[in-house]
């Protein structure tokens, strides 16, 4: 989504391990920034048979 | 507005009736509710709840540790006076016990406040008996001038006040009140309170009101348990709570279930609570609400202190004398009530750690608003 | 691979993960798990604290060169103590960051637009570098950049409610209209990514 950061507190305090909890977040924040940086594919266009509308260009 | 015509409009028949009347259904649908309702708590005090117990338990603890992380806050009261004013049937400070009367002096308060600054606390409770002419307002707002110098947060378990009281202690550092209603049973609070200003029922029943207009921190509220039918009882607590949640939303909440202890001379309990049934209530409470600090007392015996923690409760007492000048200056004078968890504030501060639990001793800091007033 | 630097008021973090201290069962294990998250932004209640205590057991163990310490108001209900408590704060931790907090609202500790902005205002004054915990309100968040704050935090969730990105719609506006860092504050409850793309990409760029 673009956020620059997070802050998070009580899903890591928390959790049944928290320090292994501490680790995964950072992963998946590293993960997550990695992946916006890298631009996401956008969804997959809808499969179109024919252009009936702009058809008369071709 | 008061909480008075709610309170009005639940007659004490009615309202035992209708917990009497709870079904397993009943309590099936509160457990699964993901908000539970004041109808909701009925099924989870009845006797209906006995059987899902462990149920009830699980999902407190997952809700206290969810809300309240894997902390434990600690306090202790020090007790300021024993004068009395009141006839309470059972209290070992009621005006017609003859014991030995006292009231600390500025100097004495200090020399108890030392011991328990020695101990680590920052959370101190202030007791005292109602005695207006000894122990009133000038009285306590002397005692929060010389105690806030030593004391992150000051809590307050006195006589009932005027607002306008309140609002001039408030600003030297009193950040919590504790008021029990003792019972909601009208009649029954007549017997027990024949005497002195206590025996005005409807003057106490307000004064939670009183507190919120004057904008308190904190406030608590609760039943003495061994009056009256406590889960009649208690269920009114929960609908004052409700009702002071809503009108007083930026007051913070807690509550306690303080269990008829043997006093000097007293009555005995004319309902007796089991274990089992307290832990019932503790539970039902913290499903009723996540963030009410639910609080425990040396009351209880030291292996019930050392389950519940784990099942809802957020705030202990630890080390505590109930008597005036019990820490320093007078160690050997009549207590309020007997003790029945004896150990020092260290171990019980151990006995946490050990239950992968954090004592908290500081979670207020009295200068951040007196100051800023 | 590393990612950009994020930097807030001059000041640049390697880690977009800031973390809080609060809930743990010691300070011994808040202490391995801010570091295991790689956290250099730690944010503290001034409440919890002993500022007087040089041996406050809190403070103690966030006492490691990468960790940069963010005092938070949590506790005060106006905006006049919440300047007061920020003082306090840059006084004892001698710092002028702050985590702007004001939630009077006991029960889901949320956010008070109208006091909030006021202290952010005096508190830029103040000379503070301010991050304000704010509801995911767009508007606000504007308001707020114009007072001068260095990053605006708008919740995912209530705090602690661990319910994940409810306010997901109000964030993305808030991103796409930003012009400080938005740092997403309360409420994440597991560490899922990449986030799915949304319908309309925020146009921001790094």
């Amino acid at each position: 989504m673009g956020a620059d950061a997070v802050l998070v507190n009580t899903a890591i305090a928390v959790a049944g391990q928290p320090v292994a909890m501490a680790q995964a977040f950072r992963l998946a924040v590293e993960a997550g920034r990695l992946a916006y940086e890298a631009r996401l594919a956008a969804p997959a266009a809808q499969a179109v048979a024919s252009s009936p509308l702009t058809a008369f260009l071709d | 507005m008061s909480f008075r015509p709610i309170f009005e409009s639940h007659p004490w028949d009615d309202v035992k009736a209708s917990i009497y009347a709870k079904t397993g259904a009943d309590v099936e649908r509160a457990l699964a509710a993901p908000r539970r309702t004041l109808d909701d708590f009925r099924a989870l005090i009845s006797p209906a709840a006995a059987p899902y117990l462990e149920q009830m338990a699980q999902l407190s603890q997952q809700r206290t540790r969810q809300r309240f992380g894997h902390t434990v806050q600690l306090y202790v009261p020090l007790y300021l006076s024993n004068e009395c004013q009141n006839i309470c049937t059972y209290c070992g400070f009621s005006l017609d016990n003859k014991i030995a009367r006292r009231t600390l002096s500025s100097v004495e308060m200090l020399a108890e406040a030392a011991v328990l600054k020695g101990w680590g606390y920052e959370h101190v409770l202030l007791v005292t008996g109602e005695a207006n002419q000894t122990v009133g307002v000038d009285y306590l707002e002397k005692a929060l001038r010389t105690l806030r110098p030593h004391f992150a947060h000051l809590s307050m378990e006195v006589q009932p006040l005027d607002q306008e009281d309140y609002e001039r202690l408030i600003p030297e550092g009193l950040n919590t009140v504790l008021v029990y209603q003792e019972t909601y049973h009208q009649d029954d609070y007549k017997k027990h309170h024949p005497k002195g200003k206590k025996s005005n029922f409807h003057y106490r029943l307000d004064t939670p009101d009183r507190l919120g207009r004057a904008g308190i921190h904190k406030m608590g509220l609760g039943v003495l348990i061994g009056l009256e039918d406590w889960r009649t009882d208690c269920f009114y607590a929960a609908l004052h709570l409700d009702y002071l949640e809503r009108t007083y939303w930026q007051t913070k909440y807690s509550l306690s279930f303080p269990r008829l202890r043997p006093a000097e001379g007293m009555l005995q309990p004319k309902v007796e609570m089991s274990d089992r049934e307290l832990v019932q209530l503790i539970c039902a409470y913290r499903l009723l609400s996540d963030e009410v600090e639910l609080s425990l007392s040396t009351r209880e015996n030291p292996t019930f202190r050392d389950h519940v923690v784990q099942l809802g409760i957020t705030s202990l007492s630890a080390g505590s004398k109930t008597n005036p000048g019990g820490y320093a200056v007078a160690p050997e004078s009549l207590e309020q009530f007997e003790i029945s968890d004896e150990r020092s504030p260290a171990a019980i501060a151990a006995m946490l750690r050990r239950q992968g639990l954090e004592p908290v001793w500081k979670d207020w800091d009295a200068t951040l608003t007196a100051l800023a007033r | 691979m590393k990612t950009q630097p994020l930097v807030i008021a001059g000041r640049t973090f390697a880690s977009r993960l800031f973390t809080g201290t609060g809930k743990f069962s010691s300070s011994a294990l808040m202490e391995e798990a801010l570091l295991a998250s790689g956290s250099e932004l730690v944010t503290v209640a001034l409440k919890r604290v002993n500022v007087a205590d040089a041996d406050d057991d809190i403070l103690r163990h966030l006492g490691h060169p990468q960790f940069s310490l963010l005092p938070n108001t949590s506790g005060v209900r106006t905006a006049k103590e919440a300047v007061f408590a920020a003082q306090l704060a840059r006084e004892a931790l001698e710092t002028n960051w702050l985590k702007l907090e004001i939630h009077p609202d006991p029960k889901y500790l949320l956010p008070d637009p109208v006091e909030t902005l006021r202290a952010a205002e005096e508190l830029v004054k103040l000379g503070f570098v301010v991050l304000p915990y704010v509801h995911a309100d767009p508007v606000l968040c504007k308001r707020l950049e114009e007072a001068g704050v260095a990053a605006v935090m708008p919740l995912g969730a209530p705090i602690g409610s661990n319910k994940g990105l409810l306010t997901r719609e109000f964030l993305e506006i808030i991103i796409g209209q930003s012009r400080v860092p938005v740092v997403v504050d309360a409420g994440l409850g597991a560490p899922r990514t990449p986030p799915p793309p949304s319908k309309w990409a925020p146009t921001r760029c790094w």
